[in-house]
């Protein structure tokens, strides 16, 4: 561990490889902090006289509370700061200042990544990591972000920045790779996980494949904008589609459309020609994962949640078994089939969410993020069964902000745009 | 079940301390955000005092009181005026929850639904002569009927009221004993033993030394203290103010005027839509008719003086609303911070009081989509009044789970930050005119001066 730090303190910016559960969020957290090693120390000690700052994959959870306005969440971070200055110039280039009359809280995830990382700057902090928060920043704003701090504009911080999106991010010179299972924390080396089967043939068959269509649909929020304005588009069963739009463009509302949460104004959702009423039953033509898990974790048992769809849709109690089985095995989660989803961690709590709504057995699933704080590894076995189910008919729907992942699955792209 | 009570992890104590500041906000928004899902769901019930038990058992008495109080006030000036009349009733039912909680009652089903039962003869009995002295007897539910029943037919005020508290109130109170302690139980193990232990394993406090004098200058709209003042002033007039007509002409000629002018006279119109007139309606029916006397009268001997008392009480409801809307919601959102400071609410009373006001937008969101979550997991099979009523404890326990959280990672992220002490130490500059802040004193004392002399 010891070396590891000799190399960590040196330069301005380290980047650092590895794995789910490698022990690169220990390691950050370590660096700030928040953890102390074996012996009960904190190596970084004189360091951290001068404070420190953590973001991790939960951005929501980095919003201070303590502030109704963007504006008072940046003055309490940005009061007295070293780098005043160029922080100004900064909100204004990444649009935060367009923001300060807005709720932290009511902004999209990678509008509130972007204000945590300013604010973290703002502290003018030692140490400065950064843990998979760049996943839900745009590419032209994290670019802007990693070139300020290659540049040695917050010359009194050192960064520590881990991520499974390194080998997208070209501005990115040297990375430091930490061997396996190096310093993860004994509560997560005894966690019984495997890693995702990648060859896993999941029990999923699909009766009759059925086409999406969009017909004439309109949706507007009550006080707010017109999102969806007579939109027609058909989907073919057996395919795969990313949807791909800047935030507000309406993503998440055309999901919530078809899904049923949310009602059309006008216009019709149709199956095979038939129209079909999602808003009386919801989740049932199709399945919708949200891109934060914790939204959709609902059961004390790992199992339990897994089967919970399936069993809603009555399908055979056999069946909902078999199922279960087949996705905890295909996700690496039958060791920890009774543990609490939400004890697990991030990047566990991701996989089980998606496992569920897999479960469902819908003829067309929606996967906002479904790689979010993934290794490569995970990813690719996460293509693999998407690529699967597409060859059975089921109709997929990716959302995802990684070019990489996307680029690996053989789709074609919707892009919402200004109407 | 629940093993031993955290029963006296005082706030104060540094290495918890941050964790309980950061509870009960969450707490407070858990009692506001399950009136919203309960309304979403369009339900039959009311469930308001759900954050206040599970905070209360979570981080004892003190974070209790406070999280019944403070979600009394916000209500007031958010939702229905009529809320801050019965913060005693709040706190008494934190005291009772934090002496059952050491008790152990909610360790067993036994115990907790006993414990309810106690709740609802307490919340019964407290709020009894806060009905009877501020309302005259009748409050703005369906037990208001019950109530006027007993009163025509001879009973006594204060029996009426208590009588139907005590038929009522033992049924809502053992229904949220029962639900909290039910979602206490499904939250994971890990997580509650940080509030036990409190404060979570090893956190290393970077020694932080904020920035000298760190001074921060807002102009306000009006002085805080101008506004507290006037508040204050203007609300014990309403109170002594007993005509009719005087209190239609402050409602016309300063309340709503005040209120077009702070931009807020949608949610004014609001809550007297919603609140005051459906209130002022049934009052009147109440004692005009059912009663046919004012409170101190014989039943029936005086149906217009009856209908006078009904229009007064509703009258004095919604300018003492107006007031209040007018006190806390036209603040500028970004003038909230230096507004408490200013009131001489310093270090951990400004953290909670900031946090509650900031809290509700983000627990409604996260109601919002947990609801939307469980839709979308395809568990509600259709939109039936049955099936919603089914899944609501469903959505109680993620939100639960989904709180306390968020309270360890915020502290974690306040003591990381050292975000507490700088939040402490802004100092608040005034800008603003000196003129206009006189004005606003000088008015509520001249209406508190009509007021007296009226008498």
């Amino acid at each position: 561990m010891s070396d590891v730090f000799s190399t960590l303190n040196k330069q301005q910016l380290t980047t650092i490889d590895g794995l789910n559960f490698s022990g690169r969020t220990y390691l950050l957290r370590l660096m700030t902090g928040l953890e102390t090693d074996a012996e009960g120390r904190s190596p970084a000690d004189d360091i951290l006289q001068q404070g420190a700052a953590y973001i991790g994959p939960e951005i929501y959870n980095a919003i201070s509370g303590l502030a109704p306005t963007v504006e008072e969440e940046l003055n309490i971070h940005m009061t007295g700061s070293r780098y005043r200055k160029e922080l100004e110039e900064i909100n204004e280039t990444l649009g935060l200042n367009e923001l300060k009359q807005r709720n932290p809280v009511t902004l999209s995830g990678g509008e509130q990544a972007m204000l945590t990382l300013s604010c973290a700057l703002g502290l003018s902090p030692g140490h400065m990591a950064i843990d998979s928060a760049f996943e839900q920043v745009s590419k032209e704003n994290r670019k802007l972000l990693m070139d300020w701090i290659m540049r040695g504009t917050f010359s009194q911080t050192l960064f520590f920045l881990a991520d499974n999106r390194l080998s997208e991010y070209s501005e990115i010179r040297e990375t430091v790779s930490i061997p396996d299972h190096m310093g993860t924390p004994e509560k997560e080396r005894q966690l019984p996980l495997a890693s995702l089967k990648e060859d896993m043939e999941l029990p999923l068959q699909i009766q009759d494949a059925v086409a999406l269509k969009l017909d004439h649909l309109d949706f507007k929020y009550p006080q707010g904008p017109h999102v969806i304005r007579d939109f027609n588009l058909t989907l073919e069963p057996g395919r795969i589609y990313t949807l791909t739009g800047k935030n507000g463009a309406g993503k998440s509302t055309l999901a919530k459309l078809l899904c049923g949460v949310l009602k059309p104004d006008h216009g019709h959702i149709r199956l095979n020609q038939e129209i079909y009423d999602a808003w009386s039953n919801p989740g049932r033509q199709v399945g919708y994962h949200f891109q934060n898990p914790d939204l959709q974790l609902f059961s004390t048992q790992v199992e339990d949640e897994i089967s919970a769809g399936p069993r809603a849709q009555q399908v055979e109690e056999s069946q909902v078994k078999v199922r279960t089985e087949a996705l905890m095995t295909a996700f690496g989660l039958s060791g920890i089939r009774a543990a609490h989803p939400l004890e697990m961690p991030f990047v566990i709590r991701k996989r089980i969410a998606l496992a569920a709504t897999l479960a469902m057995g819908c003829p067309w699933l929606i996967l906002d993020e479904p790689t979010l704080g993934q290794d490569n590894t995970s990813v690719l076995a996460i293509k693999s069964m998407i690529e699967q189910m597409s060859a059975r008919g089921f109709g997929i729907v990716v959302i995802s902000h990684s070019q990489w992942f996307r680029s690996l699955l053989d789709a074609e792209e919707i892009k919402l745009g200004d109407g | 079940m629940l093993t031993s009570q955290p029963h006296n992890l005082p706030i104060s104590e540094p290495r918890n301390r941050s964790l309980h500041l950061a509870l009960i906000p969450l707490g407070i928004g858990l009692n506001m955000s399950l009136g919203t899902i309960v309304s979403m769901l369009k339900l039959p019930i009311y469930l308001d005092m759900i954050g206040t038990i599970v905070v209360t058992i979570l981080s004892g008495l003190w974070a209790g009181v406070l999280t019944a109080a403070l979600t009394q006030l916000i209500v007031s000036a958010t939702i229905n005026p009529i809320y801050y009349n019965f913060i005693p009733t709040a706190v008494a039912i934190a005291m009772f929850t934090h002496l059952a909680a050491r008790k152990g009652a909610f360790q067993t089903m036994r115990g907790t639904i006993l414990a309810g039962i106690g709740l609802g003869l307490v919340s019964g009995i407290v709020s009894a002569p806060i009905i009877v002295y501020v309302f005259g007897g009748v409050v703005a539910t369906g037990r208001s009927v019950m109530t006027a029943y007993l009163l025509s037919a001879g009973e006594r005020v204060l029996n009426a009221v208590l009588l139907t508290g005590a038929a009522a109130e033992p049924v809502d109170k053992t229904l949220q004993c029962i639900l909290s302690v039910w979602c206490i139980n499904s939250v994971p193990q890990s997580l509650l033993d940080r509030f036990k232990i409190g404060g979570g394993q090893a956190v290393q406090q970077a020694i932080w030394t904020p920035a000298q004098d760190i001074s921060h200058k807002t102009s306000q709209s009006i002085h805080p203290v101008a506004r507290g003042l006037a508040t204050v002033i203007g609300i014990i007039g309403v109170y002594l103010a007993d005509n009719v007509v005087v209190l239609v002409f402050v409602w016309l000629a300063i309340i709503l005027p005040l209120c077009m002018t702070a931009g807020i006279s949608r949610k004014h119109m609001r809550i007297t839509g919603m609140v005051v007139l459906p209130l002022c309606l049934l009052l009147v029916a109440l004692w005009g008719w059912i009663v046919g006397a004012p409170p101190d009268q014989m039943p029936g001997s005086n149906p217009e003086g009856g209908v006078q008392y009904a229009l007064l009480i509703s009258l004095r409801l919604a300018v003492v609303g107006g007031i209040f809307q007018l006190c806390f919601l036209s603040i500028p959102q970004a003038e909230l911070l230096s507004t408490f400071w200013h009131w001489g609410i310093r270090r951990d009373n400004l953290i909670v009081a900031i946090g509650a006001f900031t809290i509700f937008p983000e627990l409604k969101i996260r109601a919002e989509q947990i609801t939307t979550a469980r839709y979308a997991r395809g568990l509600l099979p259709d939109r039936r009044l049955i099936t919603r009523f089914r899944q609501l404890p469903y959505l109680l326990r993620p939100l639960l789970v989904w709180s306390l959280r968020a309270a360890i990672q915020r502290s974690e992220l306040w003591d990381q930050k050292r975000l507490l002490d700088r939040v402490g130490h802004m100092r608040h500059a005034y800008e603003g005119s000196r003129l206009r802040d006189g004005a606003f004193i000088g008015i509520s004392l001249i209406w508190l001066v009509i007021n007296l002399v009226d008498i």
